[in-house]
């Protein structure tokens, strides 16, 4: 591990500053659940560490006036976790991944934004956030943008951001009244570990039971998480049946580009792409019928 | 850099200068000598550092502590004032803790719980605390300490106390609040890594990074010249001892094995061998200096698993090893990965099979998993202007361990101290010492004490965990069910040098059963892994996996209940096992009877898909070894006994109990105390299960001498002859009369003090048996099981305490049910460690279990006093198989391979692979 500064300024501009001046080498600090193992571990080297948790603007949790839900870069799962703004809502879904990144502890320090920026393909906020079609606004010193969560990812540890640029907030759109969403992960132990596959579908029915839009992501199964868009398409335009949703597990499972090591080989990933997709589209009509999903199968 | 921070510690406004790399865990302990913070991972996978921060549950270690400017700390010596808080009081009442390390993390997570009168239920309780690992208790106890907190904060307090009363001397059977669990509970009980002394030095090391290579040259100037390093040492800083000489066969495998796992030669034999180790003034520093060592290695071919180890073109990794038997005879031919070859055989075992109605016939394979202890092994050495060395040790045998050092370093024994600390768990990982010697060296050449911890991943790459096994079983058994005859095959994964448990494995597999024609071997494998070491029950739960299986199969074949078929051929007493070894008494056929009584067996089974029920047994031999004890029966008519052991499991309690009730003082009045090696009487290590047989033994004889003492002068008081005075309920008297004096006044009389010793040795092997019903539920879509209820029962032999025998066989089942479904120690074709962390090492979770049922047994053993049977060992050997079977009764697939991890049950389970 190497030497290096800290600062934890009390406006975006400090901290957009801090980060400007590093040439690269700094880090922004949220909950550090991920960050502080590497920078012990010599994986991450740094010259300066940005702490932008006493940044007012960045502890937000509102809907906003365009009826967005919106989490502020350094809000924490705990924070999301027992707003009563996100349980019960159309976005409930992101505390599928919320309630399950490690346990209570690393919850209370871990923000949504960081579980994004750390980009590991594993990371279990990201799916329910895609699902939900979110975007990250972020910002730099020529000022802010907006980007889809999606397109964040370019591979493990890698993302779009540029170099003094800071994810400062998520933003859900609103969405529509007849929508539910389930995310669902597989790892041995039933908390404190890190998903081998995750799967996420989200869908809006219209008035005739037909399925209008369709979302479906996975994690641990490519280098970033990954859109299924022709599992998507086989159930976009039609009612949902048995035979599409085995359908789209299969397709789901085309989409996927898992790699073997340690924890799972690539074949038995692609099984529980399927596995956890048909049971995550069963969870969507569950919860859209007002029901809630089992624990276990 | 450094700053100063300023923030509230324990409701205390504090600054300190720190540096800025520290994390908050660090600054609590080195800055503020708050010890009850614990480090157990170093990457929040733990718990073991609980605080909370501004009220808020936090892993202290994934926290810098410059994020903590103004913030208000509050850590478990925050908790108690001039009592215990109520949780620390439940977990104390409840016998929540055993080795005390993660107790502390524990506690801080159940405060932040149970803050504004929450009332969590049994799943919130187990949700909140997921991420505190417990490797001791099994998390029943720690659930429903909390539970009876969150009852006692919110003013429904029954009385609530399961622990027995101090006030009395007779509490043989009950259970007395764990000694030591009130320093526990407070963060005050001190382990290796709380060691602090003046002027200290932090060690680090380095390590190898080929599974095989030889060392061409190791260059340390750079280290050495980097500011603040004190110490480099390697190998050339050892004593010679002719490991590389010209006859390396001649040094002991002991002496070998004590260089190997401590640092390497002129070859590095596994990935994470330590290769040099150096001490700084702080561990920045060490490990800056640990990463400009410069080593230059020569790869040379490697063999990691026992197949390829076998192999007729293996890598030979030692060229002076040759195969031999249990008795040191030559068996091979020329050098051998094949250390030893231990073979057994009873009657004729293809006669057997030709009188057999059904035969099964199957392979199985377990992998290398770990101890996992919380604590990491830890060592601070510090020399005398003498030439004296102290050691602060975390050990299993602080005489043991003072036996090593001293022998590898060529040390007189009576300059060697080993001050033994609270050991967070062992298991039987922490008998053969890894950074003692170089600790020992660092400080001889620094003039400084130095400290060294281990990191988590080095514990779990350089420490040697279990050893991985193949079993082969074939059993036949007739019409009736009766066992006709059952051949063994097992090898087991010594790692870099002999010594894996073959020889339990080949001796012992079958011992639980009555059989007339036995074949067995055991093969001793050789692989550039870490040493493996023992582990609770060294090689049973191997064996067990594949025996129980293999039995249940054989029951299955004839259409017999798994139990009725067990207790048809269970052992009994003076049945010869395989090592034609007879039994002594042994609760073989109650353990199995309570078994089948027991409501859970007796019970319906859940019918929705999926769910299965599952049996096993379990048997160990147990060990036995010397102790002594030293008793002072004061003139007050307090009693304090000194051992040299070493509680690993709750040995002070129990011999504090034993003692109370010898001498007839009221338990509060004994203090039972386990010294180091320069001011306690010798004690073997603390291993087999022995010490509470052994100690007891031996306390017991040292209370007889002291009473016998006691007694002479009161026959001098009473002017009657010794033989007329007999000792009762605390007092002596002439035997039939009323008169009588107290034990206090013939101490006074015998001019104050009155000192008994006594030593046991050479009583017989206590071997027990255990029995483990399990309930699972499978999914069958992905192959993951989830565990639904369990139950242990157990042949204990006399329970002087059984809330902490409860607590053992606890443990020891979600050990063993980690064994058989999520624990493993997976190697990469280069030997390194692919997961050295326990986010990837997976102990189960207090989510992942139920509570776990005991039923305690009571078949007292042949010898000893009181009839205790060793406990510690057998409750691991069972739960893997007994889960296995329940597997099978879910979904009719045999677990060939343990852990049973989803990947391979649903494998197993979508190949179709039956038990027929």
């Amino acid at each position: 591990m190497n030497e290096f500064d800290f600062a934890a300024p009390s406006t975006l501009a400090g901290a957009l500053e801090a980060l400007g001046t590093a040439n690269g080498n700094g880090r922004a600090l949220a909950g550090g659940t991920d960050l502080i193992d590497q920078i012990r571990t010599g994986a991450c080297a740094l010259s300066i560490l940005v702490d932008i948790k006493r940044i007012p603007e960045l502890n937000v949790l509102e809907v906003d006036g365009g009826r967005n839900l919106r989490i502020g870069g350094a809000v924490t799962c705990t924070d999301v976790n027992s707003s009563p703004l996100v349980s019960g809502s159309r976005w409930s879904m992101v505390l599928d991944g919320t309630r399950i990144i490690g346990d209570v502890k690393i919850q209370n320090r871990a923000s949504l934004a960081g579980n994004i920026c750390n980009a590991a393909p594993s990371a279990d906020g990201v799916i329910p956030l895609i699902c939900l079609d979110a975007r990250a606004v972020l910002a730099g010193k020529n000022g802010s943008r907006e980007v889809a969560v999606e397109e964040i990812f370019v591979g493990p540890g890698e993302t779009i951001l540029e170099s003094g640029e800071l994810l400062t907030a998520i933003v859900i759109p609103e969405r529509p009244e007849c929508s539910a969403g389930s995310y669902r992960r597989m790892t041995p132990r039933a908390e404190m570990d890190i998903a081998f596959v995750g799967v996420g579908s989200w869908m809006a029915l219209n008035d005739d039971g037909v399925v209008e839009d369709c979302r479906i992501a996975l994690s641990a199964v490519a280098p970033t998480p990954i859109r299924a868009a022709s599992a998507e398409d086989v159930l976009r335009g039609s009612p949902m049946t048995d035979a599409r949703v085995e359908e789209a597990a299969e397709k789901a499972a085309t989409e996927a580009r898992p790699i073997s090591d340690h924890r799972s080989s690539a074949e038995y990933r692609l099984h529980v792409v399927r596995a956890l997709t048909r049971r995550t589209l069963d969870d969507c009509a569950t919860r859209l019928r007002g029901n809630e999903r089992s624990d276990w199968p | 850099m450094k700053r100063v921070l300023s923030f509230e510690v324990n409701d205390s406004a504090r600054e300190v200068l720190f540096d800025l790399r520290q994390t908050l865990l660090e600054v609590l302990r080195d800055n503020f000598h708050l010890w009850g913070v614990k480090e157990g991972c170093g990457n929040g996978n733990c718990g073991s550092c609980t605080v909370l921060v501004d009220g808020n549950a936090v892993n202290s270690c994934l926290v810098f502590a410059a994020e903590c400017e103004g913030a208000s700390v509050t850590t478990v010596e925050g908790l108690a004032s001039e009592e215990l808080h109520p949780i620390q009081q439940s977990f104390v009442a409840a016998g929540a803790l055993e080795c005390g390390f993660c107790t502390p993390g524990f506690i801080m997570s159940a405060h932040a719980l149970l803050r504004d009168g929450r009332d969590p239920s049994e799943d919130e309780i187990r949700r909140d605390l997921s991420g505190n690992l417990c490797r001791c208790t099994g998390y029943d106890k720690i659930v429903r300490a909390v539970q009876s907190a969150s009852r006692s904060m919110a003013g429904r307090s029954e009385s609530g106390n399961e622990a027995g009363a101090l006030d009395s001397p007779d509490t043989i059977g009950t259970s007395i609040p764990k000694v030591a669990a009130a320093e526990m509970v407070t963060g005050k009980a001190a382990y290796g890594a709380d060691v602090d002394r003046p002027g200290m030095l932090e060690a680090a090391f380095v390590r190898s990074p080929h599974a095989h290579a030889r060392i061409l040259s190791i260059d340390t100037s750079r280290a050495e010249q980097l500011p603040g390093v004190r110490a480099v040492v390697t190998r050339a800083d050892y004593p010679a001892h002719g490991l590389d000489g010209p006859e390396p066969a001649n040094v002991p495998d002991d002496v070998r094995r004590l260089f190997e796992c401590s640092m390497a030669g002129d070859r590095a034999l596994y990935h994470g061998q330590a290769v040099a180790a150096v001490a700084a003034d702080d561990r920045f520093i060490a490990q800056q200096a640990a990463e400009l060592i410069q080593v230059t290695y020569e790869p040379l071919p490697h063999v990691l698993d026992i197949d390829a180890a076998m192999a007729a073109d293996a890598p030979v990794i030692h060229d002076w090893i040759v195969t031999t038997d249990a008795f040191g005879g030559i068996k091979g031919v020329g050098p051998s990965n094949v250390a030893a070859k231990h073979e057994w055989e009873l009657g004729d075992v293809e006669r057997g099979f030709d009188e057999s109605e059904a035969i099964v016939e199957r392979e199985y394979r377990t992998a290398a998993t770990h101890q996992g202890y919380i604590e990491p092994q830890a060592s601070v050495a510090e020399w005398s202007a003498g030439a004296d060395v102290t050691v602060w040790a975390t050990t299993q045998g602080s005489f043991n361990c003072q036996g090593q050092i001293a022998s590898i370093l060529r040390l007189p024994l009576s300059k060697v101290r080993v001050v033994p600390m609270e050991v967070g768990g062992a298991f039987g990982g922490k008998i053969s010492t890894i950074i003692d010697i170089p600790t020992v060296l660092l400080a001889r050449k620094a003039h400084r004490p130095v400290r060294a911890v281990l990191g988590r991943d080095e514990v779990l790459r350089a420490s040697g965990g279990a050893a991985a096994s193949i079993v082969k079983v074939k059993a036949g058994c007739d019409s009736q069910g009766r066992i006709t005859s059952m051949k063994i095959w097992c090898a087991y994964d010594a790692g870099c040098l002999p010594g894996s448990p073959a020889a339990n494995g080949g001796s012992l597999a079958t011992s639980a059963y009555r059989i007339a024609n036995l074949h067995t071997e055991g093969y001793d494998v050789l692989t550039n892994k870490a040493k493996t070491t023992a582990y609770r029950a060294p090689g049973m739960p191997q064996i067990a996996f594949a025996v129980e299986q293999t039995v249940d199969a054989l029951a299955a074949a004839i259409g017999m209940d798994p139990v009725e078929f067990r207790l048809l051929n269970v052992a009994g007493e003076g049945d010869i096992q395989a090592n034609e070894t007879p039994h002594p008494r042994v609760g073989f056929r109650q353990v199995l009877e309570a078994a089948r009584e027991h409501p859970h067996w007796r019970g319906p089974k859940p019918s929705k898909p999926g769910s299965g029920r599952g049996v096993a047994v379990g048997f160990w031999r147990n060990n036995q070894n010397t102790s002594a004890c030293e008793v002072h029966i004061h003139s007050d008519g307090t009693v304090a006994v000194t051992m040299g052991a070493i509680d690993i499991s709750g040995t002070r309690t129990a011999l504090t109990q034993i003692a109370a009730h010898e001498l007839q003082v009221n338990v509060g009045a004994v203090r039972v105390e386990f010294g180091d090696t320069q001011t306690a009487p010798f004690n073997a290590v603390s291993a087999g299960s022995r010490i509470t047989y052994s100690s007891s033994d031996a306390l017991h004889k040292a209370c007889q001498a002291a009473i016998g003492q006691l007694r002479i002068e009161a026959a001098a008081e009473m002017d009657v002859a010794e033989d007329q005075v007999v000792f009762a309920g605390g007092e002596f008297r002439v035997d039939g009369k009323e008169e009588a004096i107290s034990m206090k006044t013939v101490a006074m009389l015998a001019g104050g003090t009155v000192v008994g010793v006594g030593t046991s040795q050479g009583l017989p092997l206590h071997p027990t048996i255990s029995v483990c019903i399990c309930d699972v539920d499978v999914d069958s879509a992905t192959g993951r099981v989830r565990i639904e209820r369990f139950t242990c029962l157990q042949d204990v032999g006399k329970a002087i305490n059984p809330a902490r025998i409860e607590a053992q066989m606890q443990g020891g089942a979600a050990q063993g049910l980690g064994w058989g479904l999520t624990e493993e120690v997976i190697f990469g074709a280069d030997g390194s460690i692919l997961n050295p962390s326990l986010l990837d090492y997976r102990h189960l979770t207090s989510l992942d279990l139920p509570m776990i049922d005991c039923e305690i047994i009571e078949v007292t053993a042949a010898a000893g006093p009181y009839g205790v049977r060793g406990v510690g060992e057998t409750p691991i050997i069972a739960p893997a198989a007994a889960v296995a079977n329940a597997i099978n009764d879910a979904v009719g697939v045999w677990c060939d391979h343990a852990p049973m991890t989803p990947e391979r049950l649903y494998a197993a389970i979508s190949s179709g692979a039956s038990n027929a």
